[in-house]
């Protein structure tokens, strides 16, 4: 290593910012899962018996299948009967009407967090829905919404509001026993984010859902569903954080995307769970299943996705390209830091005639981390004319990380092209000599060498969120080496 | 000998020509000029024969045959040639190779028998003296690795060779150097003669210094909005397109 | 007799149980406990399944339900294999040996040449089982490797060939398989090694012979000593019903070149895997693949080349066309171990889809431990380009020229590489044969 790197090295070490624990009552089941769990999460929320059924179903499922070991991830077993199904903060009555009722510390915990509750905030004009370990508790500038006739609330009331739509689309983009992590989060998935987009309509405003796991010993295991039907066009982003804890953390969600014929959904997300410290200890396992289905033609979903927290990242968001000119988009920044495990990429599954597919991933390395991308292309025989373009460059920041790219191409289609282009280097010597010859510091130079090689990502990041996310990129770098 | 009327062609969905009326006799040069995007590459395309351009109207009459009806290779073997404004590099397929079959596809169809490689091979060394081009170029990809000045003259090497009725030239000019510019410029006068016809699209007056054309056409919005003889190439240069559009307005 | 293996579960399936049976059968030489583990392991793991990762598209079931037994050790009607099978005249090339099924037809002495020394597996067991003892360890349970654990335990003779000079002319090797009409199996094993700063090239070339094509599980290894190079090809143009599984590993020290072309012609299922060290600094590696799908064949070539040393620099090249309704799998994996520090590595996979119903499957990866490295790969599948189509169109060629003249060109990468002109002349024939319009393609080479 030469002596600048070292300097560099030397620059890193702030700590993860959102790692406080808000004390809080909370109302939680014991640890433990079985039959009896699923269905008193499911009676705790009053749901409608065809989503216990539901449940029960894909508990049963769960039960036969086996843990996934193929992703380049290393975990000691999780025990499932040590984590607690559901912890929701214990309110006086029932749940918050109004931001008004929404207990103050909490407020007060978003507010450290730096989430825009408020109209205040800076940024004014995201609609959030915050999920505080497994329950969402607040939803804001539902009026607007209504008015434009979007449906954007807590997944529990569209589950008594919208009892319709939901068993519609519930599980059709993501069956229950998709995956095993699939299954256990539609068994006990406690809640989660819920967005309709009627025809025709651009919803007003960008949609944004805060995650935070707060209670020890607890797993969080949301649901999103977002529905674009013909000719919406939505926009929406989650945040995730979590407190600092020695024990690792679970976290199994299941978002679903349906795009009807000329829908848009743009769905984008920065994850920053707690990674777990620099030797390794604790942290979230970040185990989650996305995926959007272009079921009309013409329609468009993007995935964009920086992830610099989680001990352990295991994700693909994926696009089922089935209507005719449907188009898939993955933008993904992915930085692994100390002993932090990343394993993601995207799916995209050509089914339509002249879909399209642009996958475009950036992986950066440091400290002792493993940084994977993993993505299959597949072009079925009736997707003729599909095309699809992957790049996907990976960042080694010091020389016991390690970067690995594992993409599938399945091409059954003799009029698809397919092309993927992929690199790993380190991070220049020279560019970064050039800068410290500039007199810039080497903590800036490296920063601004990484966003950047990040730069074509973050450009597809809402405006606000870009500036976090850099914000975030170079926390999560301090102390990796230039 | 070329008729054009009415030609409506898309491209990805988008109308490109609008209706392009354009009739070339034998023994005229005439060129096109006009604006980035106006549709004139798009317009040597459709002539050529190019299959993702969709033809929405109109018709094409080359030598009084339904030129429309011909597949790519059978207006070439008719004896359309076109210059590729951007030649494609073809790695592996050797230059030399291409020429030959080119030429022997054409006596084939002309019910003539293949060409003898010796012959052939003397007649490309006398035309490639001509371009001055290195004989080197013949054992190389197509196009490949070639400079922009080097694709244009293969092109004009090809074009001499296969001895089009009607070559359609697209900015075979731009990317040369001023030597470049003669030496093609004389390819393509060399050409010329009572029987064939040469259309160019350039941007520039400068090469019709060099190869005097009969009709200047300009090109815009997909239609050909003005026409005139040589003098409106000076016009264009010291005016502007502009003045074309404006002139159409008013 | 041999002592059975200790295996704790019963073979399950009707293949195992049979290669289970073709170890009792066998007699014990000096490898027997390397053979043994290699046994022990294979039974363990069972065949490879579409669960494993380099296995992921090859189907092997219809082959788990076959009881095998050993091919013959020669050709019964003893009619020499066809002349016509040979890559190279006689003038062209150092010497051919013959294998059949495996076994060398000897006497081998008869072809000493200059600079290499010949032996047959079964003399080196007797004399120096050490020395080969060397060759056959350590033995991996990586997928990969499955079937060359089998070819372990089972050989029954080979090639080992020592190169200890400049070879000016190439070495064939002609792999014969020829089955008796049972269910047969074979396990060709040759290893080479060559002398540090000695130079050769090899061409392995497998065919069959006759009405029935046994199974043949081949394995190869080949050991470049300091500064050694080695030009090496495996080409299989064996019949559509043909099974072929083959593994090659090499092993490379200090600054020795390898230069190597797997190029799959014929088969029905044919698996070529290739497994690289580039143990030393300096080594460096260049890897072709050309694989033709045609009918109903089933190619799946899996590369894995382990940067293991710094300064060590690698290039695969994966050609691939499917036609008809065959399958064309590239697997090319790159993995650089920590310290291997300004490894260079480079990847390029192309396929081209010629039918409706032909498929192919690429998976470039890399695996990089190490921050001072270059590595970089791009991969496309796709039919012609429309470009090149269209400008050879327009200058009056036919459709199937052109078309023609641009698969040849697609082609090209890996063919002009060949430092052998007439092997590389007769393999573009005989690949040439299997493309669409091969009456025109051949006028234009
Ligand atoms: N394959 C295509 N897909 C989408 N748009 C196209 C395609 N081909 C052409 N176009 C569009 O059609 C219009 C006309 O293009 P064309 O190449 O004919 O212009 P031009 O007049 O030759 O311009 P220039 O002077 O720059 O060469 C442009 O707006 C171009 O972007
Ligand atoms: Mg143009």
């Amino acid at each position: 290593m030469s002596s600048k790197s070292e300097e560099v090295v030397a620059l890193l070490s702030q700590k993860y910012r959102h790692g406080f624990v808000t004390d809080i009552e909370s109302d939680s089941l014991p640890p433990g899962l079985d039959e009896g769990v699923v269905t008193a999460i499911s009676r705790k929320k009053n749901e409608p018996p065809f989503l216990l059924d539901w449940r029960l179903k894909a508990f049963r499922h769960w039960q036969t299948m086996r843990e996934p070991t193929w992703a380049h991830v290393h975990y000691k077993p999780i025990d499932y009967q040590d984590i607690s199904y559901y912890s929701a903060p214990r309110a006086p009555a029932n749940a918050p009407k109004s931001l008004d009722e929404v207990d103050p510390k909490l407020l007060a915990t978003y507010a450290k967090l730096g989430i825009p509750l408020h109209e205040r905030a800076r940024l004014a004009g995201v609609a959030v829905d915050a999920v505080f370990d497994s329950v969402s508790v607040a939803t804001t500038f539902k009026e607007k919404l209504g008015k434009a006739g979007v449906i954007f609330c807590s997944f529990s009331d569209a589950v008594r509001d919208h009892p319709a739509l939901i068993e519609r689309y519930l599980g059709s983009v993501v069956p229950p026993g998709d995956n095993y992590f699939a299954a256990l989060n539609s068994a006990v998935f406690s809640d989660g984010s819920f967005v309709y987009v009627p025809p025709g309509v651009r919803c007003p405003m960008e949609l944004s859902t805060y995650f935070r796991i707060n209670a020890a010993k607890t797993g969080q295991f949301e649901r999103t569903l977002i529905i674009a039907a013909e000719g919406a066009t939505v926009s929406y982003l989650e945040g995730c954080t979590a407190p600092m804890r020695d024990e690792n953390q679970l976290h199994a969600a299941v978002v679903e995307l349906v795009a009807l014929d000329d829908a848009r959904i743009k769905y984008s997300t920065v994850q920053n769970w707690y990674p777990g410290d620099e030797n390794g200890l604790g942290g979230i396992y970040n185990f989650v299943t996305k995926r959007g289905e272009c079921r009309g033609r013409n329609s468009k979903i993007s995935w964009t996705q920086v992830e610099t927290g989680s001990a352990i990242t295991w994700k693909y968001p994926s696009c089922v390209l089935r209507g005719e000119n449907s188009i898939g988009e993955f933008y993904s920044v992915a930085v692994a830091n100390n002993y932090q495990q990343a394993d993601t990429g995207t799916k995209m599954i050509h089914i339509g005639r002249n879909t399209k597919s642009t996958i475009v991933s950036k992986g950066i390395s440091a400290g002792h981390a493993e940084n994977t991308y993993r993505g299959l292309v597949k072009i079925l025989p009736s997707a003729a004319g599909a095309r699809n373009f992957t790049q996907c460059d990976s960042l080694l920041m010091g020389p016991l990380c390690a970067a690995h790219t594992f993409p599938y191409m399945e091409v059954k289609n003799p009029t698809a092209t397919v092309e993927h282009e992929a690199s790993t280097s380190k991070i220049g010597e020279d560019q970064l000599f050039y800068c410290l010859q500039r007199g810039i510091s080497a903590e800036d130079a490296v920063n601004m060498i990484v966003s950047g090689f990040c730069k074509v990502v973050f450009k597809e990041l809402p405006m606000e969120f870009a500036v976090e996310a850099q914000n975030l990129l170079s926390v999560s770098l301090e102390g990796a080496v230039g | 000998m070329l008729k054009i009327t009415d030609l409506r062609a898309r491209v990805a969905g988008r109308d490109i020509l609008k209706g392009v009326n354009l009739e070339v006799n034998a023994g005229e040069v005439h060129a096109i000029m006009g604006p980035n995007g106006s549709g004139k590459s798009t317009l040597a395309q459709v002539l050529a024969g190019r299959e993702d351009y969709e033809i929405t109207g109109g018709s094409v009459t080359f030598e009084g045959r339904d030129l429309l009806a011909l597949r790519a290779e059978e207006r070439a073997r008719a004896g359309l040639f076109l210059g590729f404004q951007y030649p494609v590099e073809i790695p592996g397929v050797n230059n030399v190779y291409l020429l030959k079959a080119a030429l022997n596809a054409k006596r084939k169809a002309a019910g003539e028998s293949e060409v003898d490689a010796y012959e052939f091979l003397a007649l490309i060394k006398q035309k490639m003296k001509f371009m001055h081009m290195s004989e080197s170029f013949l054992t190389r990809g197509v196009n490949e690795g070639f400079s922009g000045g080097e694709k244009k003259r293969n092109e004009v090497l090809q074009m001499l060779v296969l001895e089009p009725k009607l070559a359609i030239l697209d900015e075979t000019d731009s990317g040369l150097d001023i030597d470049a510019l003669k030496v093609v410029s004389n390819g393509v006068n060399s050409l010329r003669d009572p029987q064939r016809a040469v259309v160019l699209v350039t941007h520039y007056q400068r090469l019709l210094d060099y190869i005097e054309p009969d009709r200047v056409h300009v090109l815009s919005g997909g239609r050909i909005l003005k026409s005139g003889d040589k003098s409106l190439a000076k016009e264009l240069e010291r005016r502007g397109y502009d003045w074309v559009a404006g002139a159409e307005v008013a | 007799m041999s002592r059975a293996p200790q295996v704790s579960t019963l073979p399950q399936s009707a293949a195992l149980r049979s290669f289970a049976a073709q170890w009792h059968a066998r007699d014990v030489d000096a490898l027997q406990p390397v053979r043994e583990e290699a046994m022990q392991r294979f039974l363990k793991l069972g065949l490879p399944t579409m669960r494993d990762e380099t296995w992921r598209y090859t189907d092997l079931r219809s082959l788990a339900a076959r009881s095998f037994v050993d091919a013959p050790r020669s050709i019964r009607d003893s009619t020499p294999p066809d002349a016509a099978l040979a890559l190279l005249g006689n003038s062209e090339r150092a010497a051919t040996l013959h294998m059949v099924n495996g076994h060398p037809t000897l006497p081998v002495a008869g072809e000493a040449i200059d600079g290499v020394e010949i032996r047959p597996l079964r003399e080196v067991a007797r004399l120096d089982p050490g020395a080969l003892l060397r060759f056959l360890q350590p033995l991996s349970d990586a997928d990969q490797q499955r079937w060359g654990l089998l070819n372990t335990a089972l050989f029954v003779d080979g090639l080992y060939l020592k190169i200890t000079g400049r070879l000016a002319a190439p070495l064939v090797i002609l792999h014969v398989a020829s089955g008796d009409g049972a269910d047969n199996i074979a396990y060709p094993r040759v290893i080479i090694e060559a002398a540090p700063g000695s130079s050769a090239t090899i061409i392995e070339h497998h065919v069959a012979h006759g009405e029935h094509t046994p199974l043949v599980d081949s394995h190869t290894q080949l050991a470049l000593r300091q500064g050694a190079q080695l030009e090496h090809y495996r080409v299989y143009a064996t019949g559509a019903s043909a099974t072929h599984v083959d593994s090659l590993t090499i092993h490379q020290d200090r600054d020795s070149r390898c230069k190597q072309f797997t190029i799959v012609l014929g088969g029905g299922l044919v698996r070529t895997a290739l497994e690289a060290h580039l143990d030393q600094p300096g080594a460096s590696l260049d890897s072709n693949s050309l694989l033709v799908g045609h009918a109903e064949r089933h190619v799946d070539c899996v590369n894995i080349v382990t940067h293991g040393a710094a300064e060590t620099r690698s290039n695969q090249t994966a050609r691939a066309i499917a036609g008809d309704s065959s399958r064309v799998i590239i697997n090319s994996k790159v993995i650089v171990n920590a310290g291997a520090v300004h490894a260079h590595s480079q990847q390029s996979c192309r396929g081209l889809l010629l039918s409706p119903t032909a498929e192919i499957d690429t998976r470039p990866q890399l695996e990089i431990h190490a921050d001072e490295v270059k590595c970089a790969h791009g991969a496309t599948t796709g039919r012609l380009d429309p470009d090149m189509l269209f400008y050879m169109l327009s200058r009056g060629l036919d459709r199937e020229t052109a078309q023609s003249l641009l698969v040849y060109a697609f082609l090209a990468d890996v063919l002009t590489g060949m430092s052998v002109v007439p092997a590389r002349a007769a393999i573009e024939n005989a690949l040439i044969a299997q493309l669409p319009d091969s009456q025109t393609l051949r006028k234009f080479r």
